[in-house]
Parts: structure tokens; C-alpha cells; sequence
């Protein structure tokens, strides 16, 4: 158990107040949520940069929402990750009702908590083609790749000056932006935040997924023995967390509460899970007994559910030994069947996923793993599973350096 | 653009400093760092045009106790940002207890990450063919493969944590660390920053314009490290104050900030100046003329959250029982600013401690 005590007394619950996204499968939460329900197929040949030569040719590509807010010069000197970041926030924040009417923020000293693994690489990539070609790179790729950037253009759009953090822990960076923004509130720090995370598919990233064998050619099927790997998604996912007293006072109310963050780090190797998933069952029992729960109480649970079989394997290895021989509850799915890997959006967007679950009882069912591995056969939510009342959601996110983390949401009544 | 502010976290419990790691190009080491020599200015070519060269401060790394991490498998196919990582690290673990790691957090801050690695990367598969892209040197390439190859040698097994930004992404960190530390999170935190100077970053300053002629910037490279508890016992100093960053959009934005900044600091507290040779010298000199001096080094090029731990640690060395806090300010050469505000330590017997170079400066 972790003790949580702030110098300033007891830590503030935290409360959700906004949620948005941008996915392959629509331009706001409610296109992509009902995507993920129904089982869209959202993979397709990418157009964005040339493939041949790869295995896989094809990505969970979105579509790049309008910015009504710029003008269309101003959007097109945006890298791509920006202009996937900034309609999602627009969304949380429009629905946390902390935009005025000219789309700037209410709150403009809000802090921000962003995840991503890339930033604006394809600006990084054509300055690298550049260089390699003996040409003096333009002073626009090299200034508008970086993290930072995309902050940047996040707090120009909404006028914000608070300060930022670009937190890149491969593919749970979205997770422990929000578990972040969540800790700043907790500790007294701040008490509304926008937190989450963003990601462009790249060449770079494309080959480099490529180059591991582990992108699939069919379709991604999460926890299926049959599974051949994962289909990389992009996108952005951001949440409006705020102290429960500060939401009230706004009178605001919350969707949910964020109760509990674990973060753990397998030590095991770069890019590969530790076989008994150890880091993945302390990560989740970090924010369970910071919430006082068990792991009963959790209803439903969002699986990171790569597609791939060394991830796969770790990970229902570890929710067996978690949950118990035979589990059925927490039902779980993995829905990067259906918008694919987002990498450092992935633990925001599917965060988003979980908050919805919570609040309205359905079920994300999991799509394309007619055969599932044994450890977690019971527990794959199917589709047409009847919705069911929810106490406790669960999202859970691995990445590449060892990276594990576990976010836990809980009803606000 | 809305009135910025600086929320001041002055009821905060105090960070002490209980250990220091530095790699720089004046050595190993926190001593080395304060007797720096010109000397460690080299040129290096562009990648773009080998006939083109400018001034940079490189690590010697013909040093021979580099050599002890040749044998760690998990550095084989680590590049510089990596080993400079590990190596501040190393020393500001020397002499501790293997239990201590148990609970121990990191928090790594690079700005430009693996570029090395990336370009490398890059030019394999666009040279070779992407059916041929290094699946061995991809996964270097991400930001956070030198912090977790940090955590595995060490054997740390509290919360890790990637951050990249600028010089204001060490101040978030030394935040990040007091909060983990607060909620409970670990009993011990790293924090610490890595860059490495390659041709290719040397092509991207050149190319966003900051080694023009008549521009101080000299990109440097290294690493730092502090080693942060809640305890007093055997602390070097403490970090009484981190503000939040305050973030600027352009160099009009960034006037306006820095003057705010500089009427909220604390007043008659001396001021470490860390600006000085590099772009932003001349604002950080009209803005704090009138504010008392803690002195100052000799200029060690700019390598974004490494120059700031590494100013940390040399206005560290400042401290003193005449001079019991110093101030540092800590200009952001991206987009934010912020600042940090030390306090020296006394012992039992009321001497001042000391930075004791035998704790983190091992012989060759």
C-alpha cells in the first residue's frame, strides 16, 4: 500500500470532467466509441509515406480533423501530431465547459501533462533526408519536431500559460501523463489539469515496428492464439483532471474519479515483457491499494493487448496470476482491435475508453480473438455481452523500456 | 496573452541533495566542473557539409574509466546518451547501500534523445532498403531505452519516468521527484539529464540558426545527476524552492516573462547567473543587474537540462556560511523558464558541507 499523504493534508480525490479524442475511427469520442463497440476495421493501406519494402504495408491511418480556430496556413505549419492533439483537447475542454466562446481557455494557467513518443518526427525525418542529401536542413522541420512543440501549439491555440511536461515512456506514456496530472492534483500542486496524449504514424516508426516482425498483415487479434502482431493506430486522447472540490465549485459534474495509479518498471530487457509480467501485477496493485480496493472490485479492465506474441502472452499471464486461475471478472478487452496502437496516445485514448465503460456500463467487447489463450478466455468480453452496472474500471498500458502502468476510475455518485 | 504567474511552493517540504553525478567536458566528476579549462572546446563538422566546422565542448571519451562499462550487456548497443546517463548515475550511487535502489524512482530529461541513433537508423533504411532497417538499432531510438537501460544496470526498482524539454525540464523533474517523494511513491529520487552532441544535432543548430556568427550558443554535451530525499542526514545542500515553469511563445514573450520572474525572486538572495556566454546572456544580465552576484564559471557550452544540473551543482559549490542561499535562474532555451532556490547545509558543529569531491570524483 502507498501511503498518500501531502504536506497539505489530506489529497484531493480527482475528478474527470472532459474527455477527447481523435482516432482512426472518427473525430471525437462518441465516432470513436461507437466504432470500438461495433467492431470497425479501421486498418488500411497507408498513404502517408512510401512502405515499399515493408512487411506490412497497412496502419489504423486517421483522418486529420479541420481546426476551426486557425487559419488553414497556421494548420499546415502544424506537424501532424499537433493537429490531432489540439481538436481532442478542444473536445475534453469544450466538455469540461473550460472554453469561452473564442476557443480560448477559461483557466488559462492550467497546466499540461503530455505523452507522446514521437512528437513531430515526420518534420525530424524530412530534415534528416535533408542532411543525408548534403543540403542544410529547413529551419522549419528541425524547429517543429521536438515534444515540446506540440505544447506549444497546444497553449498558442488555447492561450494557456501554465507550464507543460512531455512525459515519453514509450507506449504507457499516455497512462502516466494522466497518473501525473492525477499526482499534481493529489499533492496540492494544481487543481485542474489537461492531460494526454498524442501520436503520428511516422516512417521512421512504421520500419522500425516493421524491422521487429511485429506488425500484422491480417487482422489484429488481441489475446487470440492465432494473433500475428499489432496495427499501429495514431491519434490523440486528452482528459480534463481536476481536484473534486474545484470541479464542484464550477459545479461541474465529474464523469468519474481517477482513484489509483501504479506505475512499475520491468527491469527484464528493452522491448521485451518479463515472461511472469511481475512489473504489470505491481503496477496494478499500486493503484488499488492507493484507491483501498481489491482486485475484485474491478468491473472491467482495458487491456494494453498488443496483438503480438510475446506482449500477449506476458500479459494474460500476469491478469491470470492477478485476478486468479479461471477469472471472469473483471471482463476485459484490448480496443487496439479497433483503433489499433497509438503508441503514446494509446494510454490516454484507452483511458477515455475505460471512463466510458464506467459510466455507462458497456462493454468494449473484444473483436477478431475467436480463439483466445487460455489465462484469459473467461474474461474477454464478447460482443453483444448485455451492459452491466460498473463500479471500476481498470486501463492498463505497457511500453517498450519496461514501462508498465495501471490507472483505475471509480463512479462518482 | 492572460498575466502569468509563478505559483511559489514555499510550504513545501525541502529536497536535500545527498548525492551528485557529473559527466562533462571538463571530466568525471563535480571537481573537474569547477576548474574548467578552455581547452575542452573542440570543432566538429556538420553531416551535411564535412567541410563545415564549429566550436563544441565534447566529452573526453578516452577516459579510460569508461572501459567498466563495456562489459554491462545491457549497454552494448548504447550510444553516448546512454553512457553518460549511467555513468552520473554511477557516482551519485557510490557508497550506497544496494537496499537503498529498492525504492528508489528516476527521472531521466534529454531534449534532443537518441538523435544519434535515430539518424543512424534513418539513413540504414532509406540507404539500404526498409527491408533491411536495423531491428537491433530501432529500439535505441526511443526516448526512454537510456533511462530504462539506467534502471536495469542499477537494479532500481521504484517508478521511472522519461521527460524531454529544455533547461526548464530539469526544474519539472526536481517537481516530479518531491511529488513521488511526497505521495510516497519512492524513498529516494534520481533525477538526471543526458545529451550527446552529434554531427546531425550539430546540423540542426546550425540549421535553426544558433551558431550563427555573433551568436555565443556552443553545443555541449554530458550528463547530471542528483540524488534526492526528504532526509537531512548527510544531504550535500538542500532545494528549498522549484516553481513551476512558465512557458514563452517568442522572444517578445520571453522579455516579458523573464522581467516577471526576475521581480519575483526572492529578494537579497544571490544570484547564480547561468546565462552567461550563451544567447540569452545579455537579458539575464539587464534583468538582474541589480540583484547581489553568487559568482560564476567559465562558460561549458549549452546542453540544455544537463547545463542546468550541472549549474545546479556548480552554485552548489558556491554555498557557504557567508553565503547560505543561492539563486538560480534557469532560462529555457525552447519555451519555458523557471528558477531553483539552494540553501546551503550546516553540520553538527555548524561547519557548512561541502561538496567532497572523494564521494562522486573516483580516481581513474
Amino acid at each position: 500500500m502507498q501511503v498518500m499523504t501531502s504536506k497539505r493534508g489530506a489529497r484531493s480525490p480527482v475528478a474527470v470532467t472532459g474527455m477527447g479524442a481523435v482516432t482512426a475511427l472518427g473525430w471525437d469520442v462518441s465516432s470513436s466509441w461507437k466504432g470500438v463497440l461495433e467492431g470497425a476495421h479501421p486498418a488500411r493501406p497507408v498513404d502517408l509515406f512510401e512502405t515499399e519494402g515493408c512487411r506490412c504495408r497497412s496502419a489504423a491511418q486517421a483522418a486529420i480533423p479541420p481546426i476551426p480556430s486557425l487559419t488553414s496556413k497556421e494548420t499546415r505549419r502544424l506537424p501532424r501530431a499537433s493537429r490531432f492533439a489540439i481538436p481532442a483537447a478542444w473536445e475534453a475542454l469544450a466538455q469540461a465547459d473550460l472554453l469561452i466562446s473564442n476557443g480560448r481557455a477559461k483557466l488559462p494557467h492550467t497546466p499540461l501533462c503530455l505523452a507522446t513518443t514521437g512528437g513531430g518526427m515526420e518534420f525530424g525525418e524530412r530534415f534528416l533526408a535533408e542532411i543525408l542529401a548534403g543540403r542544410k536542413g529547413h529551419l522549419r522541420w528541425v524547429g517543429r519536431y521536438q515534444p515540446e512543440q506540440q505544447a506549444l501549439d497546444l497553449q498558442r491555440c488555447f492561450e494557456l500559460c501554465g507550464h507543460s511536461v512531455v512525459i515519453a515512456n514509450s507506449c504507457s506514456s499516455g497512462a502516466d501523463a494522466l497518473g501525473y496530472a492525477a499526482q499534481l492534483i493529489w499533492s496540492g500542486e494544481a487543481a485542474c489539469v489537461l492531460a494526454g496524449g498524442f501520436e503520428a504514424l511516422t516512417e521512421t516508426v512504421f520500419v522500425g515496428f516493421d524491422s521487429l516482425r511485429i506488425l500484422t498483415t491480417e487482422r489484429c487479434a488481441p489475446f487470440d492464439r492465432g494473433r500475428s502482431g499489432l496495427l499501429l493506430g495514431e491519434g490523440a486522447g486528452f482528459l480534463v483532471l481536476e481536484s473534486l472540490e474545484h470541479a464542484l465549485s464550477r459545479r461541474t459534474r465529474p464523469f468519474c474519479l481517477l482513484t489509483g495509479y501504479g506505475q512499475a518498471t520491468d527491469l527484464c530487457h528493452l522491448t521485451q515483457p518479463s515472461p511472469d509480467g511481475g512489473a504489470l501485477c505491481q503496477a496494478m496493485e499500486s493503484a488499488l491499494a492507493q484507491a483501498k480496493l481489491s482486485s475484485e472490485a474491478v468491473g472491467y479492465l482495458n487491456a494494453h493487448g498488443t496483438g503480438t506474441a510475446l506482449n500477449d502472452e506476458a500479459e494474460a499471464r500476469a491478469y491470470s496470476r492477478f485476478f486468479g486461475a479461471g477469472w471472469q471478472t473483471p471482463r476485459m478487452s484490448s480496443t487496439k482491435a479497433t483503433i489499433g496502437h497509438a503508441l503514446g496516445a494509446a494510454g490516454a485514448i484507452e483511458a477515455v475508453f475505460s471512463v466510458l465503460a464506467l459510466s455507462t456500463g458497456r462493454l468494449p467487447p473484444q473483436w477478431n480473438s475467436p480463439d483466445p489463450l487460455p489465462e484469459v478466455e473467461q474474461a474477454l468480453a464478447r460482443p453483444l455481452e448485455a451492459p452491466r452496472p460498473l463500479d471500476h474500471t481498470m486501463s492498463v498500458n505497457v511500453g517498450f523500456g519496461g514501462s508498465n502502468a495501471a490507472l483505475l476510475f471509480s463512479r462518482y455518485d | 496573452m492572460p498575466p502569468c504567474y509563478f505559483p511559489v511552493m514555499t510550504d513545501r517540504s525541502p529536497l536535500y541533495v545527498s548525492a551528485v553525478g557529473i559527466v562533462s567536458p571538463a571530466g568525471l566528476g563535480a571537481e573537474p566542473l569547477r576548474q574548467l579549462h578552455s581547452s575542452a572546446e573542440k570543432e566538429m563538422a556538420l553531416s551535411s557539409s564535412p567541410s563545415r566546422s564549429f566550436p563544441v565542448f565534447l566529452v573526453d571519451r578516452s577516459d579510460p574509466r569508461w572501459n567498466r562499462w563495456v562489459e554491462e550487456p545491457r549497454l552494448r548497443r548504447a550510444g553516448g546518451l546512454a553512457l553518460f546517463l549511467v555513468e552520473a548515475i554511477h557516482q551519485a550511487l557510490v557508497g550506497l547501500r544496494e537496499q537503498a535502489r529498492s525504492r528508489m524512482g528516476l527521472i531521466s530529461v534529454f531534449n534532443n534523445g537518441s538523435i544519434a541513433h535515430t539518424a543512424r537508423f534513418f539513413a540504414g533504411y532509406r540507404g539500404q532498403g526498409r527491408r533491411f532497417a536495423s531491428p537491433l538499432l530501432f529500439p535505441e531510438t526511443v526516448y526512454n531505452a537510456a533511462t530504462s537501460h539506467a534502471a536495469a544496470v542499477f537494479g532500481l526498482l521504484g517508478p521511472t519516468c522519461t521527460l524531454v524539454g529544455d533547461e526548464s525540464a530539469w526544474v519539472e523533474g526536481i517537481r516530479m521527484a518531491r511529488i513521488w517523494l511526497e505521495l510516497g511513491r519512492a524513498s529516494a529520487v534520481l533525477v538526471a539529464a543526458a545529451e550527446e552532441v552529434t554531427s546531425v544535432s550539430l546540423d540542426a543548430f546550425h540549421s535553426a540558426g544558433w551558431l550563427r556568427k555573433g551568436r555565443a550558443f556552443r553545443p555541449a554535451e554530458g550528463s547530471a545527476a542528483l540524488l534526492l530525499t526528504t532526509c537531512p542526514q548527510d544531504a550535500l545542500f538542500v532545494l528549498v524552492d522549484a516553481p513551476a515553469s512558465i512557458p514563452y511563445r517568442n522572444q517578445e514573450e520571453l522579455a516579458s516573462v523573464a522581467s516577471r520572474l526576475a521581480c519575483e525572486l526572492p529578494p537579497g538572495v544571490p544570484v547564480y547567473q547561468t546565462a552567461e556566454g550563451s544567447w540569452l546572456g545579455p537579458l539575464e544580465k539587464a534583468l538582474l543587474r541589480q540583484m547581489p552576484s553568487a559568482g560564476s564559471f567559465p562558460y561549458l557550452g549549452e546542453a540544455f537540462a544537463v547545463s542546468a544540473g550541472w549549474h545546479t551543482i556548480r552554485a552548489a559549490s558556491l554555498l557557504s556560511e557567508r553565503r547560505r542561499e543561492i539563486l538560480l535562474p534557469l532560462w529555457g532555451s525552447i519555451h519555458q523558464i523557471s528558477w531553483l532556490h539552494l540553501r546551503c547545509l550546516g553540520d553538527a558543529g555548524g561547519r557548512r558541507r561541502t561538496l567532497p569531491p572523494s564521494r562522486f570524483d573516483e580516481p581513474a
